[in-house]
């Protein structure tokens, strides 16, 4: 894995993060506003990704048509899902560190951070090495 | 083990963090090293070692707090008990150990104690994160990095444990 490979990877989790928390905006009333809150720090990681590949010489990769058929209509669902993306995030960022330099690896930690709360947030339990365990 | 295979393992990688302070103290680096699959030139980067002391020293002290407050606070075991079990993970991984630690008496009120506990935790997250953004050994800031996210996650449990 290069450099570049590494952040598509975790570009590829954020596009999938958006349509998450944009699909479970729209269709589970009780973390509706959990789900806005999530998906607005996710466009933003995602935009600053997209730039972040264009300008080491990647074409940033897109979103999905779609990520599985799996229905989310419970907020029980919701948390689920929610952790699951949160979780592989927080995994993509501890790779980025590898071969990050100084900026690469700070962006990666904030990323790492926000993903475990969030994590935390929507269910997950509390682990030793987020992203690494 | 392969190098590849090492840094696909994320259990593994957190050995070698424990590998690596360990075997320093006892001056086996090398065979350590080579016990769990790493090519021991070049030498460990002094800094990252000192990195993986002062976490190991850091979370020697936050466990032993965690005992302190649910001795003086029983009431706090059930909260504290699965996030001691957390820290503790964390702990070995990094080679570290209770045996030279002491810890003054936790606060009177268990709201403070847990309050305190949790401002440790963010401390030290915040601590880690630095250490693995500066850390010359990629598998090193990888350990850091992790072990900072789940530092950040036991500061917010600790902080919303009813006491």
């Amino acid at each position: 894995m290069t450099r570049l490979d590494d952040l598509q990877t975790w570009l590829a989790l954020e596009h999938e993060a958006v349509w998450l928390y944009g699909m479970i905006g729209a269709r589970v009333d009780g973390v509706a506003k959990a789900a806005s809150t999530s998906y607005d720090a996710h466009r933003l990681v995602r935009d600053r990704l997209i730039s972040m590949v264009d300008r080491a010489g990647g074409e940033p990769v897109g979103p999905a048509l779609t990520y599985g058929d799996s229905r989310v209509d419970s907020p029980k669902d919701a948390r689920t899902a929610a952790s699951s993306v949160e979780e592989r995030i927080a995994a993509a960022c501890v790779a980025v560190f590898g071969a990050a330099d100084g900026d690469g690896r700070r962006f990666a930690m904030s990323g790492l951070r926000r993903a475990a709360l969030a994590a935390l947030d929507w269910g997950a339990p509390v682990r030793a090495f987020p992203g690494l365990d | 083990m392969s190098r590849r295979t090492l840094l696909g393992s994320g259990l593994t990688v957190a050995t070698l963090a424990a590998a690596v302070v360990a075997a320093r103290a006892g001056g086996v680096l090398d065979d350590a090293l080579r016990a769990v699959g790493v090519d021991p030139h070049p030498e460990p980067d002094p800094g990252d070692t000192q990195s993986l002391e002062r976490a190991a020293t850091a979370q020697a002290v936050l466990i032993a707090s965690i005992d302190a407050a649910i001795g003086a606070h029983p009431g706090l075991e059930g909260g504290l008990n699965p996030l001691r079990v957390v820290a503790d993970e964390q702990l070995v991984a990094v080679g570290g150990s209770l045996a030279a630690t002491s810890v003054g008496p936790a606060p009177a009120d268990p709201k403070d104690a847990a309050a305190e506990l949790a401002r440790f935790a963010f401390d030290s997250a915040e601590a880690r994160g630095d250490a693995a953004v500066s850390a010359a050994s990629p598998d090193v800031a990888r350990v850091l990095a992790a072990m900072s996210a789940g530092l950040s996650q036991l500061a917010t449990a600790i902080g919303v444990i009813r006491t």
